[in-house]
């Protein structure tokens, strides 16, 4: 499952759509109140969790705790922050 | 967001930026650089996702002993046996009974190109090759910590060998490109399927670090040695489709006599991948022999331990040495001929891990004969 954080709906789908064009896994949305919630679900299903997307919206805060999280599941799960104005 | 200073709160974290708005272009490279990654981590189904050892065996339970005495203390773990029988799952719980706070890291020597595999485990500096815009942590930091995986062990090459000789005897690792020496607090536990001693005689691993890596070495048995698991694994793999919501399954006990007797030269990974098949072609159903690959109802069809023999004796059989018994029921010869011919290519492709070429060798027909014949063979089996 690929996991997209962001609280900006429009941005979310937007970003959303692209993943799939691609083939990839699995794509939730969740918002920085919610993500918990879908990765406990998905874990419940037996589902791995491939990567988390982290929108431009988010506090360090909501970073560090979602990081800590996804760490105790699985620490080769990768992270991608999106950045405005820079590019990896 | 910023998500300054990631690197330093968690050292192990992949981590990718992504300029906004997202280009195709960028996208694409990064869903590429994550797919690598987790071919280059985790290998095993969803149903193996599990640090708990299964099996009922007298070796299993002798296995969780050693598990359980080696875990607290901090040696170096090296883990032998053939592919699939769950060296992954060992070193895992190696990690959850260690007490160590930091994570499991698992790294494929096998899976990652001889020219990256240093920069993977190492890192590197910003601008130690092209392409290095900025430093990035390797595997070894990223585990500081925790317990750090190193599967395929065998196959790694020789100049990082020695490289690793060095991580483990000063507990430093030195980024490519870089001069620094950066401590690392892990604990190895390295696996291979290979048999190292052999490859020391002939020159492709080094003995003194097969000595650091076999501090404390625990070696799984095949699954075909340990018929008594067969069932346990059946059974926790049927719970564990069920609860993920991909259907169930029910064995008769003419296909649990069917799994118990075959060679399963996949061994635990070949049964998860029979069920996970068997839920999509038998969802919510029951599993008779019938329903079994002919390879596998056939280990248990009658006079199945005659053809054993009769296969087993054909293959030790000198000129002049007719030493073989035809079972009272006889036999339909055509079939053991097939099956002997089956259980040859597989123990020639296990043996030649999966390179056909090798494995026409060893059998001493043509590449592309053996091709035609794993196709047909693959073919019989869906049919």
């Amino acid at each position: 499952m690929i996991l997209v954080v962001e609280r900006e709906a429009a941005a979310a789908s937007r970003l959303k759509a692209m993943i799939e064009f691609f083939d990839s896994p699995r794509v939730v949305i969740a918002e920085p109140e919610t993500w918990r919630r879908e990765i406990d679900l998905d874990a419940a299903s037996g589902r791995r969790l491939d990567a988390v997307f982290l929108g431009t919206d988010l506090e360090d805060s909501e970073i560090d705790e979602l990081l800590e999280a996804v760490g105790k599941i699985d620490p080769n799960v990768s992270i991608v922050l999106l950045d405005e104005g820079s590019s990896s | 967001m910023s998500g300054t200073g990631l690197r330093d709160r968690f050292p192990w974290a992949r981590v990718h930026r992504l300029a906004s708005p997202v280009s195709f272009d960028m996208l694409g490279a990064v869903l590429e650089e994550i797919a690598a990654a987790r071919t280059t981590t985790r290998r095993d189904s969803r149903l193996t996702e599990s640090s708990r050892l299964i099996g009922a065996s007298a070796d299993i339970q002798l296995i969780c002993g050693l598990i359980d005495k080696v875990a607290p203390s901090p040696a170096t773990v090296l883990v032998t046996g053939e592919s699939g029988t769950g060296k992954e799952v060992i070193a895992r719980r190696i990690h959850e009974l260690s007490g160590r706070k930091g994570p499991f890291v698992a790294v494929n020597c096998g899976a990652i190109p001889d020219n990256l595999l240093e920069s993977e485990l190492f890192g590197h500096e910003k601008g130690a090759f092209t392409g290095a815009d900025k430093a990035r942590p390797g595997r070894f930091e990223q585990a500081s910590g925790g317990t750090f995986f190193l599967d395929e062990i065998g196959d790694m090459p020789s100049v990082m060998q020695v490289k690793l000789l060095r991580v483990l005897e000063e507990r430093v690792v030195e980024r490519v490109g870089g001069s620094r020496s950066i401590p690392v607090d892990i604990r190895l536990v390295a696996a291979t399927h290979r048999d190292l001693p052999a490859r020391i005689e002939s020159g492709e691993f080094r003995e003194d670090l097969y000595y650091r890596l076999s501090v404390f070495p625990i070696d799984v048995p095949p699954l075909r040695e340990r018929p008594d698991d067969v069932l346990p694994l059946v059974n926790e793999f049927s719970r564990r489709l069920r609860d993920a919501g991909l259907g169930s399954l029910h064995f008769t006990a003419q296909a649990i006599e069917s799994l118990q007797g075959y060679s399963w030269p996949g061994n635990v990974r070949e049964l998860v991948n029979l069920i996970e098949r068997l839920a999509v072609t038998k969802p919510n159903g029951v599993v008779d022999r019938c329903d079994l690959p002919g390879s596998i109802s056939e280990a248990a069809d009658a006079g199945e331990d005659s053809s054993v023999q009769v296969v087993d004796a054909a293959l030790g059989m000198r000129a002049g040495d007719l030493a073989v018994n035809l079972p009272a029921g006889g036999i339909d010869l055509k079939r053991y001929l097939a099956s002997i011919e089956k259980r040859l290519i597989d123990k020639a492709l296990l043996e030649s891990d999966g390179v056909v070429q090798h494995a026409a060798k060893k059998l001493g027909m043509g590449r592309t004969t053996l091709v035609e014949k794993i196709r047909r063979m693959q073919e019989a089996e869906t049919h």
